[in-house]
Formats: C-alpha cells, structure tokens, sequence
C-alpha cells in the first residue's frame, strides 16, 4: 500500500486509540449514568433516545456507560495480562537464552510443554482449576501467552550472547547480573515493547471471550465480554444489547492491531512485510515507439534490433538511469558479447530484451526492441509468452538460485518445451532425455529425477542450457553463464555452448565482464559503460586496437597467462 | 525420511506424556478435597468415602498417576457426575461433533487464506489487494463470538436463509447434506481469523518468492503466469506453511469453544464451558486430553508432510 495511505491509517488509529483510551482513564468523572444503576421502568429502551444515548439493557441500566467501564475493565485487564507475560515470560526467555546449559532445556521443554495445548484450551483448563473469575481469567490468559514472550526474548538473547560487545563485558569482570542488566536487557527491550503491543489485541480478543462464556468479569461488573453474552438472549428483539459491545471491542482490537503494525514497520524494519514488491509478468514500457524503419539500417536481415534503448529504475527524485541511448543488431547466427563491468547496465538490457527486468522498480522509458520484424515493446503477456523460450531464451547466471528448488531438474527441463503439454509422456520423456545427452550430462534418465541441489554447479548450468536448447531458439542470451563456476568447469561449460550454438546456427547476446571469454565467444563486442556504449566492433579490432581508454583498462585488466 | 519420522516421533512421544502428566495433575491442583471434586456437592458422604478409597489418596503420586493412565488407555476416563454417564463416551460423542466443525473450518481456512494470500501478492498495489488487505485486518481483530451473533442476526434472523444454530434434527444418523446448513455460518465464523492469520503470512512469502531468480527462470522460458505462481512460488510457499497451519489447527479447536457456544453445536468446547461452570473436573480432564492430543498429533504431521514436501530438510 501507498506510504502516504499507511500514514493516514496510523494516525487515525492512533487517535482512536487516544480517545477510547482517555474515556476509559477518565470514566469515573465523566458525566455519564452509574453503570450499575438499574431503572427497572426503562428496561431495554432503544438506542438515541432521549433518556439513554445508546439505550438500555435488561436491568435499564445506561449502555453507553457500561461501555465506557466495560472499555476500562478491558484495558485494564488486557494490559495487566500483558505485563505479567511479558514480563515471566521474557525473564524466563532471557535467563534461558544467556545461561543455555540444563536451564535452557529445561525451561523450552517446559514451554514446548504449554504450547501442545491450544491456547483457549489451556486457558479454560487454568480457569477450570482457579476457579471463574476476573482475576482467574487475567491469570489463564496471562500464563497461555508466557511461551510467547520467553521464545521471542530467548532468540534475541541468544544472539546478542554472540556478540562481541557482550563477551568483551564479561571479560571486563563484570559480574553475570549486570551484564543481563547493562547490556541484555536494554537490546532486548524495544523488540518486547513491540511485542507486548501487537499483542494486547489478542489479550483484548481473549479476556473478552473468557467473560464471554461466563468465566471471566462476574455480574455487575461492566465488562465487555459478559455485557455481549447478556445480549445474546435478546437478539431477536433488542439486537443492539449485544451488538454495541462487540462493535466496541471490534474497533478498539482493530485500532491496536493498526496502531501495533504501525510501530513495527517504524521501529522495526526488518519485521516489515509489505515493503518489497513483487515483479509482474514483463517489465513495464513508458512509450512506444514504433520505430521508423530508416534506409541506413538492414532490419529486414537482423534478427533482433534495438534502438536508442533507455532504462530507469525508481521514482520521482530517486530515478536512476541504468541503461541510455543503448543500440545493437544481432542478425542470424551471429554471436555478440556485450562486455562491462558490475553496474554498467548490461544485464537490465540482457533481461529488458523480452521485458524480463523486474517491474518495479525498472522500467523501459524509452527506445524500441524488434525481434524479427516485430515490436517486443508493444507486445502483451501473451504475446511475449510465445516469444520467450521459443525463440529468445536465455541462460542465467546462478544456476542453482535459477532453478526450482522443489522441482526435479527433469521437469524443469520438460515445461521449457513449449507444447509440452499436447505431447504424450514417453515423447516428452525422450525429448527431455536427448536433450540432457546433448549438454554432455551422465545417466540422463535418473538424473531427471533428482533435485537442482543434488547436482554440482557445472551439471546445474548444463540443465540451464538444456532448458535454452529446449525449442531450438533463434536467439540465446546468456547473462554470465559460466561466473559461478569453478575455472575448470568454466571451459568446459563454454566450449559446450559454443558447439550446440555453431551446429544449430542459433545467434547469441553473450554477457560477461571478462574480455577474455568474450573473445573467444563472439565475433563482435559492445564495450558498455555507466550504461552508454563506450566503443563497439569486431572482437579482433576492438582488442587489438581499441579506441576508448575504458576498453584499455579493461583489456589491461586480462590476466596473462 | 525413515529417519526423520523417528526424530520426530521421539519427541512427540514426550510431549504427549508431558500433556498427559499436566492433565492428570489438573485434579491435583484443585484446592480441596478431590473426591468432593469428582462426585460435585450433591455427593453423599458414603459415595465420597468409598471413592477416596478408590483413588488411593495415600499412594505416592507417580502410582496414582500410573493407574490412571492404565485406565485412560483402557477407555475408564472416570464417570461424569454433571451428566450422568461415563467420560469417554460423553467426551467422544461431543467431539465427534467438534471434529465435523473444525475440519469444515479448517478447509475453509486453508482454501480462503490461500486464496486471499496469493491474491494479494499477484496482485500487489491493486484495488483488489487494498480490499482484501481490508479485509484481512479486520477478520483479525474480529471477535468470534460477537461474528457470530452479526452473522446469525443477518442470515437466520433477518433473511431467514440458514438455521440459528444447532446440529440438525437427529444427530448422528443425518447425512452431510443435510448437516450443510447448520454447518455455513458455525464453520465460516470459525475460519475467519485463522484464514486473516494464513492470507498475512502467505502474502509475504509469495512477494518474498515471487522475487526469486528461479521465477524469472520460469517466466523465461514462456511459462503461463498460473503456472509460475501456483506450480513455481506456491509450492515453494508451501513446505513452510505447514507448521503454521498446525498452529491455525489449535485456533480452530480453541474458537470451536465460543462458536459451538453461540451456535448451540454439542461439540467438546461448549461441553468444557459447561463442565468448568459446574465444576465437574472429571469432564473437563477428559477434554482438555483430547483435544491437546489431537493438537500435538496434528502438528506432528504437519512436521513430517513439511520434510516429505522439501526433501532439502532431509539431509
């Protein structure tokens, strides 16, 4: 959601929240009716009239009074219950967690032990044994969410005993107690308050439910709860009787919820959970531009044109201008490398080719990509889905991050065949089979059924360039396909790709950061930097001669063997 | 994953013990006299003689505790003196009732927090996300038991579409179709905060995966998207989900407690209220058991199906 809408959510929470709390503080001085007081000849009147605000209950006691103490008991109670958990819970948490050993395992089987209970179950089994009652309940409630706080401190503990400030104060002699005092306990602090305020809607929820079924606030008592469980019975005729409290519990749990939220994802950012976003199906286009088709370039004959290509990542002020003014033609079977180091631009032109760069944050903001006469930039998903694999695939550079973990690497490579899905199995099975011979892989059969990190790193690329082969391509991009690897599987993993790619006359858009490999690749370079093209030509002329002294660098940069 | 199963089974079976030896002390913490306890205050003074014989209050704790645990293991789970017959089949009868509610609630749950999950992470930053968002914190906050009320005031009362409650004319012998009705509202109230619990977290994990190279992989190679997030993110999202949904498995058994009371369903949880209101412990042992082994013996499947789904914790 937008940060501007978040803002607004915290601050209407938080008012809430200051509102109902101050009426709660403030109940005894309001000038509202007793809240016990029974007029027995204005029972259950309705709500707005003129006697009663919200009306009155069977007894024709004032609704909108016993809300407000309902308001105060709840609160009251919620809070108390939190501080005991919180603070039983998290000295448990913090002893187990500093001195480890017997009381560590102790104490988190003692908590395992409570957690094997649902938590209303345990509660009731606590109040079954303390008897009904508001306090009873604030204890059975405050007790089934004390494994909650101990595991939370225990985490934060055990990792602050790891680190070095907290071993040089124990080498400095201080003493157990004023290490967990000095130095514990002040880093685990913020994230209990956290804690303790995301979950007094639960203690809210939970003490409310007790007094609900009967176990919790006792008549008089105005509470919440057992206001909503009085009601009950007049549902058919009176429905606000028991609607109003619900109501009320519903917007103060909301409101803390939002309010509890709110706090995490300021005080807390590694908790967030909304910030990143996840990349849609192609990379967004800011303007078309159906190019104009001009005397000076060949288009009929190249396989993929791009032109005057601008890439940008962010928003607002915070734009950054990856790639600008890139231009390239690969024609059939032809192999280019583009070359650069990290950060100038080459892989967001590598992925922005089939509109695979994640959106947002990049986005094309200008140019045109043709792939065989036709407009990449104007195509919808669909349309792009047929291009991709099919006839521009690509092979990545972390081949283990690029497969499916969960997915047998067989499968992986059978959904790659585009129509996979109106073959039959043995066919399918074949193919996939020949096509894991074809990368040089050993007992193609079984290894089809074994997951991605069963295999080593160079069997994992040969997978990646099997699924790039799957539809015969007339494109390949390869994106440092061989920078994870060990130098020896390297050349091998190299030498492969170029043969299937000479035998099949499949052209390439090889990437890489290594002038050196790209030589061997390709028979053209496109030197790339901050994203502009420093210099572009035969591989043979650029490193032999090259123009710009960025080219030079990089060429003084070849180890010499 | 042999031996796995066994890792995990030794420290199931210690759990269970440890709930049992916590359920049986629930009698031993009663202040009083536990016989008195037992039989309730209508008991006669002879009845209560001969049962304090029975219990061996003079026996050292571990044998008392060794009977009783023969006894439950033998089906004697005590005999009820609010309703007259013994635990075990009062206590199996109200929970096969739980058991139809809560596994209604539990698919319900999965199917709504899985959709609604994957919905918001697909489709991030739309209205539809914001709706659901909406939605999603509101369900959390919403207590059950005041849901129920709205929801039975809505569709039984002022539509007349649904019953207001109870199980159906003839308990046990009706048909799933006929137990529908009565099912709707009880189960939809009772999934709603577990089914918050499971679209919140869920969303997350699918951004977090959905940003994953082995997607853009995926996409590379022309997949369709309902391949890419169901076939590639959700089962990777999956696996991790499954402690979870054990967690969601005690809230469900947990809020039966108020739904069954609002919805006048006979199951285990309105039988604890009534049993701890008139203080008849033996039922409420009986029950607070049962459901805490079903709880412990549902998260331990949920452990297993969690490796038997990602081979990668194996090793």
């Amino acid at each position: 959601m937008s940060k501007s809408l978040n803002q607004w959510i915290l601050s209407v929470a938080a008012v809430l929240i200051a509102v109902l709390v101050l009426l709660a503080l403030t109940a005894p001085w309001l000038p509202i009716a007793d809240p016990n007081e029974s007029q027995l000849d204005q029972r259950l009147l309705p709500p707005l009239h003129p006697e009663a605000l919200l009306g009155t209950d069977t007894l024709g006691r004032d609704i909108f009074s016993r809300l407000i103490w309902g308001l105060r008991v709840s609160l009251l109670v919620a809070i108390a219950a939190t501080l005991v958990a919180a603070v039983i819970g998290s000295s448990i948490g913090i002893l187990a967690g500093y001195a480890r050993s017997w009381f560590d395992q102790l104490a988190m089987r003692g908590i395992d032990l409570l957690m094997a209970f649902p938590y209303l179950i345990l509660a009731l089994a606590i109040v079954a044994i303390l008897g009904p009652g508001l306090i009873n309940a604030l204890l059975a409630i405050a007790i089934v969410n004390i494994p909650f706080f101990a595991r939370t401190a225990r985490g934060i503990t055990l990792g602050l005993t790891r680190e070095p400030f907290i071993e040089a104060a124990r080498m400095g002699g201080q003493g157990h107690l004023s290490v967990l005092f000095r130095e514990v306990l002040p880093n685990v602090f913020p994230t209990l308050l956290i804690t303790s305020t995301t979950t007094l809607g639960w203690m809210i929820l939970e003490t409310a439910g007790l007094s609900f079924l009967g176990l919790g606030a006792q008549p008089p008592t105005a509470d919440l709860g057992s206001m909503l469980a009085d009601g009950r019975k007049l549902m058919l005729v009176h429905p606000h009787v028991a609607l109003l409290p619900g109501l009320l519990i519903f917007v103060l749990v909301l409101g803390l919820n939002l309010l509890g939220d709110g706090l995490r994802d300021r005080l807390d950012p590694r908790l967030r959970g909304g910030a990143l976003n996840a990349p849609g199906a192609a990379t967004t286009v800011e303007s078309i531009v159906v190019s104009a088709k001009g005397p000076e370039t060949d288009s009929k004959q190249s396989l993929l044109s791009i032109r005057d290509l601008v890439i940008e990542f962010g928003q607002g002020a915070g734009v950054v201008r990856a790639v600008d003014g890139f231009q390239l033609e690969i024609h059939a079977g032809q192999s280019i490398g583009l070359v650069g180091e990290s950060g100038s631009g080459k892989s967001a032109t590598a992925m922005a080719i089939t509109r695979l760069l994640p959106s947002p944050p990049g986005r094309i903001a200008a140019g045109s990509i043709e792939f065989d006469g036709r407009n990449l930039l104007s195509m919808n998903a669909e349309q792009l889905r047929r291009v991709r694999g099919k006839e521009v695939a690509y092979i990545f550079q972390d081949p283990l991050g690029s497969l499916n973990p969960l997915m047998p690497v067989g499968q992986q490579v059978a959904e790659a065949i585009h129509g996979a899905e109106s073959m039959n199995r043995k066919a399918l099975n074949e193919k996939v089979v020949a096509l894991l011979e074809e990368t040089g892989l050993p007992d193609p059969a079984t290894l089809c059924k074994v997951l991605p990190h069963e295999l080593s790193g160079g069997q994992r690329q040969r997978i990646g360039i099997a699924m790039a082969l799957a539809n015969d391509p007339r494109l390949i991009i390869a994106d440092e396909p061989t920078t994870a690897l060990d130098v020896t599987v390297q050349r091998k993993v190299l030498e492969l790709l170029d043969t299937l790619r000479k035998n099949r006359g499949t052209a390439l858009l090889f990437i890489s950061h290594d002038l050196a490999v790209v030589q061997a690749m390709c028979s053209q370079i496109v030197v790339l930097k901050d994203g502009r093209i420093v210099e572009a030509g035969e591989s043979e002329t650029v490193l032999r001669t090259p123009k710009a002294a960025y080219t030079r660098q990089l060429i003084e940069a070849i180890p010499s063997l | 994953m042999i031996r796995v199963l066994l890792q995990r089974l030794a420290i199931a079976v210690p759990v269970l013990l440890g709930v049992s030896i916590l359920v049986f002390a629930l009698m031993e913490w009663i202040p009083g006299d536990p016989a008195l306890a037992i039989l309730g205050p209508m008991a006669t003074e002879e009845n209560l003689q001969n049962l304090r014989e029975e219990l061996n209050l003079n026996e050292p704790l571990v044998v008392r505790y060794g009977t009783w645990m023969q006894g439950i293991l033998q089906g004697d789970w005590g005999t009820s003196y609010s309703m007259e017959r013994p635990v075990w089949e009062e206590v199996r009868e109200r929970f096969s009732a739980t058991l139809i509610l809560a596994g209604v609630a539990f698919i319900l749950c999965i199917l709504l927090g899985v959709l609604a999950g994957v919905a918001m992470a697909v489709r991030q930053n739309s209205l539809l996300e914001k709706v659901i968002m909406v939605a999603v914190t509101a369900g959390i906050s919403t207590p059950a038991f005041w849901l129920g009320l709205v929801l039975i005031q809505i569709f039984a009362i002022h539509l007349g579409w649904l019953p207001t409650g109870g199980m159906g004319p003839a308990m046990g012998e009706v048909g799933w179709m006929e137990l529908l009705p009565y099912l709707v509202l009880p189960a939809l109230t009772l999934s709603l905060v577990a089914a918050s619990i499971i679209a919140r977290i869920l969303r997350a994990r699918m951004i977090e995966l959905l940003r994953m190279d082995f997607i853009r992989t995926a996409r590379a190679k022309g997949l369709p998207e309902r391949t890419i997030i169901w076939r590639h993110a959700f089962r990777n999202a999956l696996p991790p989900l499954l402690p979870l949904l054990g967690i969601q498995a005690g809230y469900v058994l947990g809020g039966a407690v108020y739904v069954e009371s609002i919805f006048q369903w006979p199951g285990i949880g309105s039988m604890l209220v009534a049993a701890i209101q008139s203080r008849d412990l033996l039922l409420v042992q009986g029950g607070v058991l049962i459901v805490a082994t079903t709880y412990v013996l549902l998260n331990l499947l949920a452990d297993i199906l969690q490796h038997a789904l990602d081979p990668r914790t194996l090793s």
